[in-house]
């Protein structure tokens, strides 16, 4: 496009631009009103402190460098039996794991955080990640952030000696590039959301249960829908001690290639195709105690706390792929002409463009904001979840109806993002589930409230 | 003049109901295992012998066969609705092929070999949308020069913009030209004057492709072409943009109905926080919405089978407008309903979501539709 203006506005140079005006305006003033307008993602990437600038670079010069070419054809690959990767897989998890996208909750030397970086939230810098990484590709992004997940609760139990024995090995074998991944093992055929809500946990019947040994422990069960289970080498598997309900939740960490340890089965699913989804069944798991995460019991602790961390980075992963529905289609609306125009110089078409721009910058100001606690809380977390995954819904269906009768083809990446973007309202909790953790948070105010007079 | 009389519907969908049942069910019951192109041919044999599709046999029961007649165009979208509770795809291909036969009767165009299934295909979209305000502004008879040069490139089909349609194979196109008198003409192509790619992977309708055609210009092999009248002209598009839109609310509206029962069957069994989930507040006013809509929906389309509806454009463009955009809401809610396993393509819900998706953005989509209907009311 070469035009000084889309149609129904004045050029930057003409005298009735508001920039050229107010560029007219004194000095005193013009300190206080005038500016030149940037890109929408320099925008907001001058609103971070230097070091996260500089992160936010790195990622997207990776998102779109690796991710990005990938996308389309890693989402429509052939469905593997569990346990077997495609090559570009392999390669992305290995580029990953060079760049320190696998190994960014430890500092260097264990890990390849900056230093730097630990003035801010480890919360914040996962939505950064994530954003970045889900708007190129939702399926490689969540093969590479789910490791992160799975190694939360080894992070959040505190215990040196499990980070030291689990996590740095791992990671440093990432860093050189022979991806070593963690998985995140709470979901159960008979407790989905039970597994995230307290008020259910008391109800659930545990299907992963944990028997004393000699030595240890042996699991036996089944948890499903585990993001990366079947390629992890290393699994947070959460279990209830025999006899006992979910209040018994304990974390132990089972390594690929345990006897009695099967990934059985991938889902097919609707979209984030390029990761998978794996079935995960125990017969039999034996499990030293040094593999305890954390103490005895400690489970729904820890399940809880990494929900708080995770859930936050979740509303990035739906704003990411909503940006790049949104990106999908402001390049389609400034290339495909009608009657001989872009489509970008009409209005209706810059109509949803602005109503895009500004879902996706109400989504990345309510995550921004609340990300920089370096104590998530639920309340916030839960909120930025469900608020940022039923925003991207709508700016993926505006970005399909944007492309016409051209959205529903595959070549043009939008309808990947919708089919992506759904996932966000189910998992770390469906919506439903997180409005109530919202609620959770509060009670006390509300009860308070309810003893006091009218 | 239709024979069809209110008390015949009952057998016939019965009919088709145990077609249904015994035909198309088995095919499509294992939602991830995609229906073959022999498969759906098959099918669409069958739906040809039964008489569901018009054959030429004059049996007045087949889609579309007499959409000038009350009586038939609601025994058209019940099919079409019957069909589309149990696969979307495949009611979609039945659409598009008794469209397909209305508009060749009407252009004179008459298939010998009846029992052989037709694979002639009708191209009803320009490149993009609906021209914005200009087709609407034809239709009305009311078009400016402006309109004439949206028209001439919207009915273009270059290679920069290419045309689409969606279904199994084809060997002919009905496509819509403009024609030096600025009348919008119809041409039966070969697939050889054509450049033509089929994408397998579309959003929806995973039983049937999608093909992006545009002509090649100095290879045009024209089959046959219509000579008519502005006005002829005039009053087939409406007709075939009339009879376009019951389709797809109705397959709309069937697909819905089938996702508010495989939601209420499964809040019925499965149990979080020690009761059936069908029992939390959080999942009854996600049914309730989806319920509401089923019923909404079943209104809207009778409401568009009436003269006053089917013969005004511009309300059954805003119709759809409505009824797709309030569809892929009342699905989204469904697959909600199942949580995690709903995401699963094994299920189905995500399919029929995919569908919904796809069906508001064919033919125009819910924006395109309220600038066709401006036009077409004369807001401006």
């Amino acid at each position: 496009m070469s035009s000084l203006s889309l149609d129904g506005h004045v050029a930057f140079d003409d005298s009735l631009s508001p920039f050229k005006a107010i560029s007219k305006l004194p000095r005193s003033s013009r300190l206080v009103s005038h500016y030149t307008p940037r890109n929408i993602w320099d925008e907001d990437t001058l609103k971070l402190p230097k070091s996260l600038q500089n992160y936010r670079k790195m990622l997207r010069q990776f998102a779109q460098s690796t991710l990005a070419p990938a996308a389309l054809s890693g989402d429509i690959a052939q469905h593997l039996p569990s346990g077997e990767t495609h090559t570009e897989l392999v390669h992305i998890l290995s580029s990953a794991g060079k760049t320190g996208l696998l190994s960014d909750q430890l500092p260097a030397p264990w890990g390849s955080m900056k230093a730097i970086n630990f003035r801010h939230s480890l919360v914040l810098q996962s939505c950064l990640k994530t954003e970045e990484l889900f708007s190129a590709c939702a399926g490689y992004g969540l093969a590479i952030s789910a490791s992160g997940l799975g190694s939360l609760p080894i992070l959040l139990s505190g215990n040196l000696s499990s980070i030291r024995r689990f996590m740095v090995p791992a990671y440093k074998a990432s860093m050189h590039g022979d991806a070593q991944l963690f998985a995140f093992a709470i979901t159960e055929p008979g407790a989905g959301s039970d597994a995230e809500e307290g008020h259910g946990a008391k109800h659930a019947k545990p299907s992963v249960v944990a028997k004393k040994c000699t030595g240890g422990w042996k699991l036996n069960g089944r948890k499903c829908f585990i993001s990366g289970g079947d390629i992890a080498n290393n699994i947070t598997v959460f279990a209830a001690l025999e006899g006992e309900g979910m209040e018994s939740w304990t974390c132990f960490l089972v390594k690929k290639g345990t006897p009695g340890f099967k990934a059985v089965r991938n889902e097919l699913k609707m979209g984030q195709r390029a990761s998978t989804a794996s079935e995960l069944e125990f017969v039999d798991v034996f499990v030293p105690n040094t593999h305890v995460i954390g103490e005895l019991r400690q489970g729904w602790a820890l399940n809880r706390a990494t929900l708080n961390y995770s859930r936050m980075p979740v509303a990035a992963i739906a704003l990411g792929i909503a940006r790049g529905a949104m990106e999908s289609a402001i390049n389609f609306v400034c290339h495909y002409k009608v009657a001989g125009k872009a489509l970008i110089h009409y209005q209706e078409i810059q109509l949803q463009i602005a109503q895009m721009i500004a879902e996706t910058s109400a989504m990345r100001s309510l995550i921004w904001q609340n990300a920089e606690a370096m104590v998530p809380r639920q309340g916030k977390a839960s909120m930025a979840k469900f608020y940022c995954s039923d925003g991207a819904i709508r700016v993926c269906d505006m970005a399909m109806d944007l492309l016409g009768n051209q959205g529903m083809l595959h070549k043009n990446n939008v309808e990947k993002c919708f089919r992506d973007t759904r996932l966000t309202q189910i998992y770390e909790g469906t919506n439903q589930i997180n409005r109530l953790a919202v609620i959770e948070e509060y009670q006390n105010e509300f009860l308070t409230l309810g003893d006091q007079p009218k | 003049m239709s024979n069809l009389k209110q008390e015949d519907l009952e057998p016939i969908l019965d009919q088709v109901k145990r077609f249904i049942e015994q035909d198309v069910e088995p095919i499509v019951a294992q939602h991830e295992v995609i229906a073959t192109p022999l498969q759906v041919k098959s099918l669409m044999k069958s739906a040809l012998n039964m008489g569901i599709l018009d054959g030429g046999f004059d049996m007045g029961i087949s889609i579309w066969e007499n959409p000038n007649d009350h009586l038939s165009r609601v025994l058209s979208t019940q099919l079409l609705s019957l069909l589309s509770e149990t696969n979307v795809g495949i009611a979609y291909q039945c659409h598009q092929y008794a469209l397909t036969q209305w508009l060749r009767n009407e252009l004179g165009l008459i298939r010998e070999n009846v029992d052989v299934l037709d694979t002639t295909t009708i191209s009803i979209q320009g490149h993009y949308g609906l021209a914005r305000y200009s087709l609407a502004n034809y239709l009305k008879g009311k078009t400016t020069q402006d309109d004439m040069a949206v028209l001439s490139d919207y009915f273009n089909a270059s290679e920069l913009s290419p045309c689409h349609v969606h279904g199994l194979d084809w060997d002919t196109l009905l496509a819509p030209v403009l024609d030096k008198n600025g009348v919008i003409q119809w041409q039966l192509l070969a697939t050889d004057s054509l450049n033509r790619t089929e994408y397998k992977h579309s959003h929806g309708f995973d039983e049937i492709s999608t093909w992006q055609w545009s002509r090649i210009t100095d290879n045009q092999v024209v089959i046959n072409e219509t000579s008519i009248t502005p006005k002829e002209s005039k009053q087939l598009l409406t007709h075939l943009y009339a009879i376009n839109s019951l389709g797809l609310m109705s397959i709309a509206q069937g697909s819905i109905k089938h996702a508010l029962s495989m939601a209420k069957e499964y809040c019925s069994i499965r149990v979080q926080g020690g009761k059936t989930v069908i029992n939390h507040p959080a999942v009854q006013t996600l049914l309730a919405q989806v319920s509401y809509f089923v019923y909404m929906a079943n209104i809207q389309v009778q409401s568009a089978c009436t003269r006053d509806a089917f013969e005004d454009l511009g309300i059954l463009s805003l119709m759809r407008s409505n009824l797709h955009s309030e569809a892929c809401k009342a699905v989204n809610n469904a697959l909600q309903c199942f949580g995690g396993i709903g995401y699963m393509q094994d299920n189905g819900i995500e399919k029929v979501v995919r569908d919904n998706n796809h069906l508001r953005l064919l033919n125009g989509t819910p924006t395109e539709l309220k600038l066709f209907a401006a036009a077409w009311e004369n807001y401006a």
